[in-house]
């Protein structure tokens, strides 16, 4: 396995990714200042009457563009930067914040033990280190995310309900699934996404305050005589409009990228595996668990921002919006045969007992990573 | 100095840091592969210190059985001191086929028992054979795996220094090709693939 060679590629795709923001922040600015422009053709006889390029120019109030760039510029990159600052603290950090335990390095009970296992032999199998573990109880479906930047500080989210739910295959084949993107850098390239599409989300924002729809109702009567100011609402709805168009773009882009992840990811958790039983099984048991859903049982109670994140996003979003593919075709994909939602009932629970001899670990040292993949 | 002066001191200079450079990525190649063998002797060892634990537990509900146990205990013992063996020379054809051959009797002992085991349902239901079959699923896995990680290595090793002109440096330091290991003898073989539709 060469997950080297697979980082280097990953960190290629980002820099590409980075272009990509770079021509699209471009776009932002250039479809800013135009929609300011309109506005002081709107308002000015001089503008309106400009009969050259340079006499319009002339007519616009000193610094004009230059202040709208600056500002705009300011509101993404700002934007970007508040977020990825957000998602700097790493893998446990935001394992943390979704209200995840981590898993004792003793576990008691069978499927944790599993758990703790089964990272270990797939870092045994990639010759990288062994994330972060941790489990949240409180997610009752079948369900794991993979949250940090790199080996070193990612961890791995696993639902309480995945635990409950998953034979130790199967197990291994939702964590060999959220261990590949960890390793193909999928996990900092989401989380450089998601701090884009953030950015370009403030731009929607701030014309949404620009427009002073959320001042209208307000008791301030300061806040409500600057509410209709034509002008303003007129040059706000033009930063919003921008906005959004932007934001929708930024998220086609993250939800396409993210879908051609969760096919990489799925190829390189079999070869990781070497069995494709258990992903598939997996699989099957969550398109069983959605059909589960449609019919009334209770949904994904998760914040929709961190959705790439996870394993199996639920919602019904456009084809273009998700950031998973459909289960039917990751399954055949899988499997290679189309195959029915397997039910996944609750397991018994297996507590191991605390009263047998423990295991003595070999006290030899760690796994040493002497090639500079880093 | 000339023209020709420089080229040639170049071209040497050249040379030596190339000669530098394949030499010591060899060297970090045979470096892994050492460390990949490293990993398989840690998870051999574990099961090593798992068989006598599984045979204890299997010992108190199997006293009719003892023949079963004492081939497992043996096939231990002898997998033990061919390991060691084998860790002493990493590479090594000899040491390697002997450790197969005695793995593969572990293998055999060892599957006896489990098929045992089978038989006397309050043992499997025993929560101390629950956290022991755990614990030989998951070794058996990392042994898997490691020797996996292990041909991978010697896979690397041995394309890099028989590559041209890399060999040339190979062969002026002798560095010859490893053995990889042969086909996976694990202990809890997977059962049959059941394809439920």
């Amino acid at each position: 396995m060469r997950f080297a060679a697979h980082e280097a590629q990953a960190r290629r795709r980002s820099r590409r990714l980075t272009a990509a923001f770079a021509v699209a922040l471009l776009g932002v600015v250039l479809a800013v200042n135009g929609a300011a422009i309109l506005m002081v053709m709107l308002v000015s006889r001089h503008a309106r009457w400009a009969d050259s390029w340079d006499a319009l120019l002339a007519a616009l109030p000193p610094y004009f563009i230059l202040t709208n760039t600056a500002v705009t510029l300011l509101l993404v990159l700002g934007g970007a930067w508040l977020e990825a600052g957000r998602l700097r603290g790493g893998g446990a950090a935001l394992a943390r914040e979704l209200g995840a335990r981590p898993v004792s390095a003793d576990p008691a009970s069978l499927p944790e033990r599993q758990f703790r296992h089964i990272a270990t032999e797939m870092a045994i199998a990639a010759r990288q280190p062994i994330p972060g573990l941790f489990v949240l109880d409180a997610e009752m479906s079948i369900n794991a995310c993979a949250a940090g930047h790199d080996a070193r500080d990612a961890a791995i989210v696993m639902s309480g309900g995945a635990l409950e739910r998953l034979t130790r295959d199967e197990l291994q084949g939702v964590y060999a699934h959220e261990y590949a993107h960890v390793l193909n850098g999928d996990v900092a390239l989401n989380m450089r996404l998601a701090a884009c599409v953030s950015g370009v989300l403030i731009v929607h924002q701030y014309g949404r305050w620009l427009t002073g729809i959320d001042h209208a109702g307000g008791d301030d009567p300061r806040a409500r005589a600057m509410a209709f100011h034509p002008l303003r609402w007129l040059a706000g709805a033009a930063v919003m409009a921008v906005g959004a168009i932007g934001w929708v773009a930024a998220r086609l882009l993250q939800a396409g990228v993210s879908r051609e992840r969760e096919h990489l990811a799925d190829a390189a958790a079999v070869r990781l595996t070497r069995l494709p039983d258990g992903l598939g099984a997996a699989l099957r048991k969550l398109r069983w668990q959605q059909e589960q859903a449609c019919r009334g049982s209770p949904g994904f109670p998760g914040p929709r921002r961190f959705a790439h994140l996870w394993f199996c996003s639920h919602g019904s979003w456009h084809r273009w919006l998700s950031t998973h593919p459909p289960l039917a075709e990751r399954i055949r994909r899988v499997l290679g045969r189309d195959a029915r939602p397997l039910p996944a009932p609750a397991l018994a629970v297996r507590e191991v007992a605390p009263a047998t001899p423990p295991v003595r670990e070999p006290d030899l040292a760690p796994l040493e990573f002497t090639d500079g993949a880093r | 100095m000339s023209v020709a002066q420089i080229i040639i001191v170049t071209a040497l200079i050249g040379f030596a840091l190339w000669l530098v450079s394949a030499y010591n990525r060899l060297i970090a190649l045979r470096g892994h592969l050492h460390n990949a063998f490293a990993q398989i002797d840690v998870q051999l060892r574990r099961r090593f210190d798992l068989i006598p634990n599984l045979v204890e537990v299997a010992r108190r509900y199997m006293e009719h059985e003892r023949g079963t146990l004492e081939a497992v205990i043996a096939a231990r013992d002898q997998t033990l001191a061919c390991s060691r063996e084998a860790a002493r020379r990493p590479g090594d054809l000899g040491a390697m086929n002997a450790l197969s051959g005695a793995t593969g009797v572990l293998a055999d002992a060892l599957g006896r028992m489990m098929a045992v085991v089978e038989a006397y349902p309050e043992l499997k239901a025993d929560a101390g054979m629950t956290q022991l079959s755990e614990e030989l699923a998951t070794t058996e896995n990392r042994i898997a795996f490691a020797r996996q990680a292990y041909n991978d290595s010697v896979n690397d090793y041995n394309v890099a220094i028989g590559q041209f002109p890399v060999n040339l440096v190979a062969g002026l330091f002798r560095l010859v090709p490893s053995q990889p290991l042969q086909s996976c003898e694990c202990l809890v073989q997977r059962g049959p693939v059941r394809v439920q539709f």
